[in-house]
């Protein structure tokens, strides 16, 4: 996949742009918003990563000319603000998503994979599975090498998300976001013991772990 | 205040100038007009008199008897009227005008034919000479010819005169009493502006926010506007100082987790260099670093709710589908310490809410609830309207707080004895208070160590 990072400061962009390339992404860089702007309108990428305060032509102004000119990629805003009315203007001139600094660089893999995912328009499957896990999103049914295993509603989401995620680390925010639809961080452990408790009915009858803690990041799903 | 034109003060002169101007301009024509009219009438009552005196001489023996009369009267009568006879089909038949008789236009009187449908007709000729005029009856007599009477209206134009030239002078004091009063008016009226905007541009230049402009003891809109001036520079100056309190809080705060970070990275260049102690200083740096942006988030939501600069985006909020949601959060987290959670609420309760801030303020709630419960504990929520309030109650059969540290817990940062060995930051209560307050409610604590705690929620229904 294709990446335009639009960012000033150099640090934060060549930390980003390493961590695209290790992820398998070819990655063009813009330091300011007029560069962006020209790479935007002529190359084709499958998704943007664009600081809000740039030199020249802020972020805003660079996305909304790029809609104008029916510009599709998706956009992730970078931005230090963090308040709602900030991240709604975001959305608005056209942004896909928001992610406020100082951020992980995994949560930012794993929203770019969100989104490439949602703009390629890919066929949902009914099935998701992973080694010998298997999650069956119409009748509801969760097996592990041919047992069944029963879970609560919320259990069934938190494994849904990391089977969609698998792999990739996904943090506890994203995690309240989707499981919960909580747009805050409510600093409790109700994360750690959802976890704990899908755990325990996923892997411990198991030699093969699946849900890994991922210390200062997250969770990820996937096989050691 | 020079910006820009005339300044208020000149347009309010002027404008005060032309009002009097005008109102003087229109009593003398009213007062010229009335004038006017009542010498008129005076005139013509006198011209009428004398043409019935020669009406009574005529009737008494046609025109000989009235020219015989006519010479005999005193000198007087001739000397002041025009007097004519016409022949019923015009021709004069006896004349006599006053010595000035230059004065008086004939061919414009003849050319005037008198007309038989009115008893009387009056006519005003102007004169060749200027300021004079001539007032002329014209009467039918009984046998067909007409009497005519005129007399000059010289007196009239020359009182008119007189009029225009004192109310000249009058009009001339009034303007310059117009634009001097003006002036003084504007410049007494605008007085207590002129001390506004010298404050406010003394505040502007020195940035002295403890500057205040004297209150003019009159009581109207201007003192009024003093005062809700002084009132703004008192909050503004209340905001700026509680900002700078904020900000030297938030920068102590950050002291503390900048510098373990600090001291997690200096520790660990000090040992031995191993990949394994270099990678677990790193993960203690990372969370360390997102502990700091943590706090510095709450301490920030902290500040802008205590100084009233955080956006509530206030609505009608149903109160039991919040707390729906925020128990089923902790759902499991209470099963598994084996803590009953139990809702009691009245049906249908609304409460002014932002609704996002209101579950933050009950999920702090519920996590304290259930954290310093023991297992097999209780944490319960009921709530219930009171006449222009809904009160909120989260109790729990946790450890209680001791009565010396109840003040203190509202403190950003502090932790009592029993919290410093639970997880958290100690902003959690100072967070729930400040957004309750900005709310415009309020909250207190009941606590017996031992038993447990409550706490209950005043949030206004409108």
């Amino acid at each position: 996949m294709r990446v335009l990072v639009v960012e000033d400061d150099k640090k934060i962009a060549s930390f980003v742009a390493r961590g695209l390339k290790e992820a398998g992404h070819v990655v063009d860089m813009a330091d300011c918003g007029d560069d962006g702007l020209n790479h935007g309108l002529h190359n084709h990428y499958d998704v943007a990563i664009v600081d809000l305060m740039l030199p020249g032509l802020d972020g805003l102004s660079m996305i909304e000319r790029w809609r104008a000119q029916k510009v599709k990629t998706p956009v992730i805003i970078l931005s230090a603000k963090r308040s709602v009315d900030d991240r709604v203007k975001g959305l608005q001139v056209g942004g896909d998503d928001y992610l406020t600094k100082p951020f992980a660089f995994s949560e930012l893999l794993a929203r770019i994979q969100a989104l490439i995912r949602r703009s390629s328009q890919t066929i949902e499957p009914t099935t998701l599975s992973y080694a010998d896990l298997t999650l069956d999103l119409l009748s509801r049914e969760v097996r592990r090498g041919g047992k069944k295993i029963e879970l609560q509603a919320r259990e069934f989401a938190l494994l849904e998300y990391l089977l969609r995620n698998a792999g990739r680390v996904v943090s506890k925010t994203m995690i309240l976001e989707h499981v919960w639809d909580y747009n805050f961080d409510p600093k409790t452990n109700v994360i750690d013991v959802l976890v704990s408790r899908l755990r325990g009915k996923v892997d411990r009858d198991f030699d093969r772990k699946l849900i890994h803690t991922m210390r200062g990041f997250g969770y990820v799903l996937k096989l050691e | 205040m020079k910006r820009g034109g005339l300044s208020f003060a000149a347009r309010l002169n002027a404008w005060f100038a032309v009002v009097v101007i005008l109102l003087s301009v229109a009593l003398f024509l009213i007062a010229y007009l009335l004038l006017y009219r009542t010498v008129q009438e005076r005139d013509r009552e006198i011209v009428q008199a004398q043409l019935e005196v020669y009406r009574a001489w005529y009737a008494e023996g046609g025109l000989p008897s009235l020219t015989k009369r006519f010479m005999q009267q005193e000198g007087s009568g001739r000397e002041t009227f025009f007097v004519r006879v016409l022949a019923p089909e015009g021709a004069a038949l006896f004349a006599s005008t006053p010595r000035e008789t230059g004065s008086l236009n004939l061919d414009e009187l003849n050319r005037l034919a008198p007309n038989e449908a009115f008893a009387l007709v009056w006519r005003t000729l102007p004169a060749h000479e200027q300021r004079k005029g001539w007032l002329i009856a014209t009467a039918r007599l009984p046998d067909g010819s007409w009497l005519q009477v005129g007399k000059t209206t010289e007196a009239l134009t020359a009182l008119l005169m007189q009029f225009r030239t004192v109310f000249g002078w009058v009009a001339l004091a009034a303007l310059i009493l117009g634009v001097a009063g003006g002036a003084w008016l504007a410049r007494r009226t605008l007085a207590p502006v002129r001390q506004l905007i010298g404050t406010v541009e003394n505040v502007i230049a020195t940035g002295q926010m403890d500057r205040r402009m004297p209150i003019p003891q009159t009581n109207d809109e201007i003192s009024n506007l003093a005062r809700l001036f002084n009132d703004m520079l008192e909050k503004n100056g209340m905001l700026i100082q509680r900002m700078r309190e904020a900000l030297d809080n938030v920068a102590h705060d950050l002291r503390t987790p900048l510098t373990r970070l600090r001291g997690v990275a200096e520790l660990a260049l000090q040992s031995e260099p191993n990949a394994q102690t270099c990678r677990d200083a790193l993960l203690d740096a990372m969370e360390e670093s997102d502990r700091v942006l943590t706090m510095l988030n709450t301490l920030m939501d902290i500040s802008e709710a205590e100084t009233g600069l955080m956006k509530l985006d206030l609505q009608p909020v149903p109160l039991n589908e919040v707390v729906r949601e925020v128990t089923e959060l902790f759902e499991f987290v209470a099963q598994e310490k084996s803590i009953t959670v139990t809702a009691a609420l009245s049906p249908n309760l609304i409460v002014r809410a932002d609704r996002n801030r209101l579950r933050q303020v009950l999920v702090n709630l519920f996590d304290n609830a259930i954290k310093y419960s023991a297992s097999g504990g209780r944490v319960e929520i009921s709530a219930e309207p009171r006449p222009d309030e809904v009160v909120i109650t989260v109790r729990d059969t946790g450890d209680g707080i001791p009565a010396e540290e109840i003040p203190r817990i509202w403190e950003r940062l502090y932790r009592g004895d029993k919290s410093r060995s639970q997880r958290g930051l100690g902003l959690g209560l100072s967070l729930v208070r400040a957004i309750i307050n900005a709310h415009g409610g309020h909250i207190e604590v009941q606590s017996t160590v031992g038993e447990g705690s409550s706490f209950v929620l005043h949030l206004p229904k409108q």
